[in-house]
């Protein structure tokens, strides 16, 4: 394989405390993210999917380090930005750079799309006679024009800001970006110009891209390999055409199984998925997914399935699919 | 037949102080008993407005200016409050994107549910409290005891649109108006709220108006369609017919703009340009600025919605030629 990671990701761990409780020790913690094991390589996109409360925002946050993870290591380009100080962290983020769901609140209502551009070049020290043409050429990148320099954020439409925010994303030319949610915001028909763009800056400049979305069918259309996350878990990941095809975890099964898709009635076999995602206070022991699984066993209950690699490049947590397997 | 709710020539406007801004321009659309018809469209396009016109529940200072809501023939435009108040949650109830504020947050669900029936419903205090356990019940709530004894923000997010359903149901109407049910919803439990309203649809013969901007949902649920845009119907079918033939640019557009597995790796197809920012201003076809096949004749004269096969309309010139005469 000459698939280079640019960034790894070992048994990565994050913990919310709640408040209360101090007294009696029975502090209440989110378990947000369980032991995360990740590659992410260089020119790849890598889509992670999965319901609220799954853990995909703060895998993203961690990535960055605008959450600090409670334990593991995310080595970037070999570094390993867990260990780095505030500072040090300020110079490598110049480097990855992050892409919101809802670009009027990202932006600055109080500042012009030109001053919220020229922050980024400001912080991260870049000579004066450089901004404009960094800017400009930007701009054009992006598909907006100098005429929006002016501008407010109020003045523009939810696409055009997306539209700014990547561009703010990319003017330090950053190796790796993600992308939290960067559709959901927008209608359909507007969706598709940012999803197009995406897909062109992506070929042109070859960035590395990780997109966290809970629309598996964008998702599918921008991502070359694709994680489920399942309360804190990866449940799968590999390859997106073979997993979109066919999803081994009964949990991307009932995922996709559930997105409504147009022309294909569900037929009355498809029983959606019972009961509710339980709360990452308490996760469910063994399997986390055990509890709504139409598969389950007794195994299920007791022992945490582990990621193991089955076919060609697909990593799959659950117990019975393992054992097939074997 | 006589059709359960017939929406005709209606019209609403918004006297707003930079003048008046008419959002919802000559709709016309029926429904039968017993089908659940599906409203689809982007944000802006008047179909929130339109269906909270129905149960004159428009925000101030909207207003309908013209056409009629008949409903069993009755006009619902010309009852007083009074009378309104005696057909909303009673014949025609109504649930909305967002559970959670819908629900009063400091009473407990069995009271809520209560206060609906006994508005309504000339029930003593036990036969209340069986009616809505056996109502819980059937919206294939858990542990309606508890539930019964429960204040909102115990429930998860589906349990509370369960719960609303429960309160929209209690008193047997003959129409649900749902805005956005499932919207806030992760997509397992989207699939089970659009199976339950199926499945109370094809039991109990309610009819079913579903707002949505989400076209898989709609092909999932709805028997009929129209497809809204700046406050026009530009094309309604049966459903399947609707999003395997779209006969409008705009519906086309829509469809092709959707991700698909079909589609990966391939450029969407992008509407160009944004919604009109005062719809009812346009002299012409109300998609004329966005469409790829517009003509001379589509700037000077509005398309009235032509009548094709199968029950099919759509309101553009290319399709004038197919249109049914008489």
């Amino acid at each position: 394989m000459d698939k280079q990671p640019l960034v790894e990701i070992r048994g990565l761990v994050k913990h919310f405390k709640l408040p209360g409780g101090w007294l009696t020790g029975t502090r209440r913690v989110v378990h947000a993210l369980d032991n995360i094991n990740l590659d992410i390589y260089k020119g790849e996109v890598l889509g992670i999917v999965g319901e609220s409360g799954c853990g995909k925002t703060t895998l993203g946050r961690c990535i960055l380090q605008l959450i600090r993870p409670t334990s593991g290591s995310i080595l970037f380009e070999g570094n390993d930005l867990t260990q780095q100080s505030n500072s040090q962290l300020r110079e490598q983020r110049r480097h990855m750079q992050i892409v919101f769901q809802n670009p009027l609140a990202s932006l600055s209502p109080r500042r012009t799309i030109k001053q919220s551009l020229i922050e980024p070049l400001q912080t991260h020290h870049f000579p004066k006679n450089e901004w404009m043409p960094r800017i400009d050429a930007i701009l054009n990148k992006v598909g907006l024009g100098s005429q929006h320099l002016d501008r407010y954020p109020h003045e523009l439409s939810g696409g055009q800001l997306q539209r700014v925010s990547i561009a703010r994303a990319l003017l330090l030319e950053p190796r790796l970006l993600i992308l939290d949610e960067p559709t959901s915001a927008l209608d359909v028909s507007v969706q598709a110009q940012i999803i197009n763009l995406l897909d062109e800056l992506r070929h042109e400049i070859g960035l590395t891209y990780v997109f966290i979305s809970h629309d598996l069918s964008v998702v599918e259309h921008l991502s070359d390999r694709i994680g489920v996350m399942y309360l804190g878990k990866l449940a799968e990941i590999g390859d997106a055409r073979d997993m979109m095809s066919h999803p081994t975890h009964p949990y991307t099964q009932a995922l996709l199984q559930s997105v409504p898709r147009i022309g294909q009635a569900k037929s009355d076999q498809f029983t959606p998925l019972d009961g509710n995602v339980p709360s990452p206070i308490n996760p469910p022991s063994g399997c986390r997914f055990h509890t709504r699984c139409p598969i389950a066993e007794d195994i299920c209950k007791h022992k945490e399935p582990l990621l193991e690699t089955i076919g060609q490049a697909q990593e799959v947590a659950c117990h019975l699919i393992n054992k097939e397997s074997v | 037949m006589q059709p359960l709710l017939d929406v005709e020539n209606l019209h609403i406007a918004f006297d707003t102080p930079r003048g008046t801004l008419k959002v919802v321009n000559d709709i016309h659309f029926t429904i039968q008993k017993g089908e659940i018809f599906g409203i689809v469209g982007e944000s802006g396009c008047g179909k929130s407005v339109t269906s909270l016109s129905i149960l004159q529940l428009l925000p101030k200072p909207g207003k309908v200016t013209q056409g009629q809501i008949r409903f069993h023939g009755e006009d619902l435009l010309t009852k007083s409050h009074r009378q309104m108040r005696q057909i909303r949650g009673d014949r025609i109830a109504m649930i909305f994107q967002d559970p959670f504020t819908s629900l009063n947050p400091v009473f407990r669900i069995g009271r809520q549910l209560s206060d609906v029936l006994r508005q309504h419903r000339d029930v003593n205090k036990k036969d209340a409290q069986k009616r809505i356990l056996s109502m819980l019940d059937s919206v294939g709530l858990p542990d309606v005891e508890r539930i019964y004894n429960s204040y909102p923000h115990e429930l998860s997010g589906g349990q509370q649109q369960r719960v609303m359903i429960a309160m929209a149901l209690i008193s047997e109407p003959e129409l649900l108006i749902a805005d956005e049910p499932t919207t806030a919803l992760d997509v397992t439990i989207q699939a089970q709220i659009l199976r339950l309203i199926r499945d109370l649809c094809d039991d109990h013969g309610i009819s079913v108006l579903l707002i949505t901007h989400d076209l898989g949902v709609v092909s999932e649920v709805c028997d009929r369609s129209a497809v809204f845009y700046g406050g026009e119907v530009v094309e309604t079918a049966p459903t399947q017919q609707l999003l395997a033939h779209p006969q409008h640019p705009y519906t086309q557009g829509l469809l092709s703009a959707l991700p698909t597995t079909a589609k990966k790796g391939q450029p969407l197809t992008v509407i160009e340009g944004t919604v009109p920012a005062n719809p009812g201003m346009i002299t012409g076809c109300i998609f004329a600025s966005r469409c790829v096949h517009v003509h001379e004749r589509c700037t000077q004269e509005k398309p009235p919605l032509y009548t094709l096969n199968d029950g099919q309309q759509a309101a553009c010139f290319l399709v004038e030629s197919e249109a049914q005469h008489g």
